[in-house]
């Protein structure tokens, strides 16, 4: 399906660079992970849990030639099969995303894939994360056009990428952006900046069901506002959806709302942020009868810290389309140098707090259960949270240089984490967890430099105790060195390691990193989207190359 | 200004054109009217991998009850336990439905990888990886293959004997169209109304310990991708008839079991045509 309009971006290129008409330039870059896998009797990985390929690749090139006015590019992907954590149905090769793109006069247009993301994204949003095996790019015609100065108009028709073939709802859009400032000359020299947008998202799919009398067109709409006024900025979204019965909200015909409002003040070594959210019924798919985030047209952002260290990303946070209400609240702080505390370089304070909780919910009469398919579903009042916390995670991070050599990073954080409506596990009910990290980044010569990280996550819950430390040695710009190993030792079943040994070369725009290493059983997200990550021991191989 | 002003009107009349939007006031749910179905139509076969362990799968389940109770005989269901969430565990979940060729199907068609509960409907679009469906597109599926004339019949005459245990089946297959593809005839053992505990996220507590499992694949009788009937193509109005044996656990109540038949073409595994008949009549 994809490959038949592979031909026509590339012969374009061809024509072009034959007739030299244009001076225009290519780019692109090249990512392949590949992994063997091994049984591992500690772990409980026998032959029956092993791929049948014992092999196993992901890659891809993407390859885009871009001119002043023209654009084209695609994107081949040969998953042959896909690594274990990724689903099966990415299994296969081809051209999975290829457009061409004209801009001329102010009026640029997309014909093929592409990304959007309209405001927040609360109402729509098409992006790729590689990691987490997620892409649900459009393929359809994307406009923008600004007709005068401080108008920003964009439309957009399309079908979402579902694997290696497409989702079967069409989504059409359109979003418009205005900034005050630019459009009325009065404005422009005042101190705060304005801008106000809308977007309306409909989304068309046929009703071939036999049990329900679903709506074909599901029309979805937003505004939003954006005031920075000095070192203020204040913003809100609010998104509204017409009755939308899914797989994700179990087909109640229940109307989506959702708002998200942030103000943040920063001033020299000085910021402070809060962000307050209320999701309400807002899963969005461009197919109702697929549950998850496969063929989202919208984005629910999740009000966490996005953690880096191994044992802090061990229970992260999963949006709930279906209802939450939380907040965020982050400051950071950089204290002085020459003082006690700052010592010769300053100290950096990162503090944050957010929370999640169930929304209010009460029965539509007293004959029908809450939720219940083919009804109204629930009544919820806006402003009321509900008696479940999902999660709540404080966690504060200071960072230090002791001297031109030495830097210290101490991080703690709190996590309650609701197992079962977070990841599904149960048995383990909220799970409270605490995790101190030090990392020490040391300058040994000139290109040397040698960073270890201690990690420890103490919890009476689900595993239990978690200690890890990693050293990582890089001689820049070439090779990197690295040892890490995971001990599992709270655990009252099996007090697994996780060892890792990796070591990379880098020369010019290519990097290869050979690892070998047991990998733990979890949960990986990025912004709120999950994946779950099967237990493995194996050797790998990252190749990435960029032109 | 007055191009602002056309600009105006162009959005305006751009957004009244998105806006149409289906709102249902109720009823929500279709009144439907089941249809008698004689052994020629069609009949679809409906795969649900499932668990014990699989908090989610109870929906699944009640999906399948509601769609029995709109298509009847015309939905032949087999619940494949497998993978993961099939295992046994614990001090509770001891009972293991798991079946070799559950598993064998599992791995091969990737049902418990992509996330139970999930189903096939006929192992349509197999070739293109979109054979896996949520248990709630399956009613989708059905309505549509459904649509569609049958091309072949099947049917079955069982032969039980309570002492032995031994379980005779005769199938007769008659070709309603020609088909130019090789075939394979699938028979596999079922059995409902079986207690066992089964995990249910929206139940409270969720073990639930005298769950009532239904159609739960206990055998093949054909091995896990069946027996090849010999031919590239099948004439229309040919009959084909074969004869299997299998002797039952002790354990398996007879009164409780079916006997599910298929056609596969052999090399997709699309299902042509699919029949249930219970082991005692």
């Amino acid at each position: 399906m994809y490959e038949k309009l592979l031909c026509a971006p590339l012969f374009c290129i061809g024509s072009l660079f034959a007739q030299g008409t244009e001076s225009g330039k290519i780019s692109g870059n090249f990512q392949s992970n590949a992994q063997i896998y091994y049984e591992d009797s500690n772990l409980g990985i026998g032959p029956e849990n092993l791929p049948e390929e014992k092999f196993l690749s992901n890659s891809f090139v993407n390859l885009q030639y871009t001119s002043n006015i023209f654009s084209a590019g695609m994107r081949y992907e040969a998953n042959q099969n896909s690594l274990l954590g990724y689903d099966k149905r990415y299994n296969g090769e081809g051209i999975a995303y290829r457009f061409v793109r004209i801009n001329r006069n102010g009026l640029d247009i997309t014909a093929g894939n592409f990304y959007e993301q309209f405001g927040s994204g609360i109402i729509l949003r098409a992006y790729e994360e590689r990691n987490l095996g997620y892409d649900n790019a459009f393929d359809g015609i994307r406009l923008k056009y600004s007709p005068i100065e401080g108008v920003y108009l964009k439309s957009l028709v399309g079908k979402q990428r579902w694997y290696f073939d497409k989702s079967e709802g069409i989504v059409r859009g359109f979003d418009g952006e205005i900034s005050l400032n630019e459009i009325f000359k009065a404005l422009r020299d005042v101190r705060s900046q304005i801008s106000i947008g809308g977007s309306l998202v409909s989304k068309f799919q046929q009703d071939l069901d036999p049990i329900y009398i679903l709506p074909k067109n599901v029309v979805s709409w937003a505004s939003r506002f954006n005031v920075h006024h000095g070192k203020w900025i204040l913003g809100a979204e609010y998104v509204y959806k017409y009755n939308d019965p899914s797989a994700t909200n179990n087909f109640i015909y229940k109307e989506g709302q959702a708002l998200l409002a942030n103000i943040s003040y920063s001033q020299k070594r000085f910021g402070i942020s809060f962000s307050g959210k209320r999701v309400d019924n807002m899963s969005f798919n461009s197919d109702r009868n697929l549950k998850g985030q496969e063929v989202s047209i919208n984005y629910l952002p999740a009000f966490t810290k996005q953690h880096t260290y191994t044992l802090a990303t061990i229970y992260p946070y999963g949006t709930i389309a279906n209802g939450e209400m939380g907040l965020q609240a982050e400051l950071s702080y950089l204290i002085k140098k020459g003082s006690r505390i700052g010592g010769g370089f300053g100290m950096g304070v990162l503090i944050n707090f957010s929370n999640a909780y169930s929304i209010h919910q009460a029965q539509i009469d007293e004959k029908t259960s809450l939720g219940k398919s083919g009804t109204l579903g629930y009544t919820s009042d806006f402003f009321k949270m509900g008696d479940e916390k999902y999660f709540q995670e404080f966690n504060i991070e200071l960072s230090r240089k002791i001297n031109r050599k030495l830097k210290l990073i101490g991080t703690y954080v709190n996590t309650h984490y609701n197992s079962k409506v977070i990841a599904g596990y149960d048995y383990f009910g909220m799970i409270k967890a605490n995790i101190l990290v030090l990392e020490t980044q040391y300058k040994l010569k000139a290109r040397q430099a040698l960073r270890t990280e201690i990690q420890h996550l103490s919890t009476k819950q689900h595993d239990g105790n978690w200690a890890m430390a990693l050293v990582e040695y890089t001689v820049s710009p070439h090779y990197f060195f690295a040892i890490q190993n995971l001990y599992n030792y709270g655990n009252k079943s099996k007090k697994n390691h996780y060892p890792n040994l990796s070591a990379g070369y880098g020369k010019g725009t290519n990097r290869f990193t050979l690892g070998y290493g047991k990998q733990k059983q979890g949960i990986f997200c990025v912004g709120g989207v999950c994946r779950e990550v099967p237990k493995s021991n194996g050797i790998s191989l990252s190749i990435t190359s960029s032109f | 200004m007055r191009t602002l002003k056309h600009q105006v009107t162009l959005v305006s009349a751009f957004c009244i054109a998105f806006s149409s939007c289906d709102v249902i006031e109720g009823p929500f749910i279709e009144e439907r009217v089941v249809s008698e179905c004689s052994n020629k139509c069609r009949k679809i076969l409906l795969e649900d991998y499932t668990g014990h362990m699989c908090g989610n799968c109870p929906r699944a389940a009640e999906k399948i009850t509601e769609l029995k109770n709109i298509y009847g005989d015309q939905l032949v269901v087999i619940a494949v336990h497998s993978g993961f969430f099939a295992e046994p565990s614990g001090t509770y979940f001891t009972n293991d439905f798991r079946t070799k060729t559950g598993n064998e199907w599992d791995e091969h068609f990737g049902n418990s990888a992509a996330g139970n509960p999930n189903g096939m409907v006929n192992r349509a679009g197999y070739s293109e990886s979109s054979h896996i469906l949520q248990y709630t597109q399956w009613a989708q599926k059905v309505e549509e293959l459904l649509e569609k004339e049958p091309k072949a019949a099947i049917e079955l005459e069982t032969n039980y004997n309570a002492n032995t245990y031994d379980l005779t089946v005769t199938t007769e297959i008659e070709i309603l169209q020609t088909i130019s593809n090789p075939l394979s005839i699938n028979l596999v053992l079922t059995e409902s109304n079986v207690v066992g505990y089964q995990k249910d996220y929206d139940a409270n507590p969720e073990k639930i310990p005298n769950y009532q499992h239904s159609h739960i694949m206990r055998k093949s009788l054909t091995g896990s991708w069946g027996k090849d009937l010999g031919k590239e193509t099948y004439q229309n109005r040919s009959l084909i008839s074969n004869t299997f044996h299998i002797t039952l656990d002790e354990k398996w109540l007879p009164e409780n079991m079916s006997i599910v038949a298929f056609i596969t073409k052999t090399n997709t595994l699309e299902v042509v045509q699919a029949q249930e008949s219970p082991v005692i009549k």
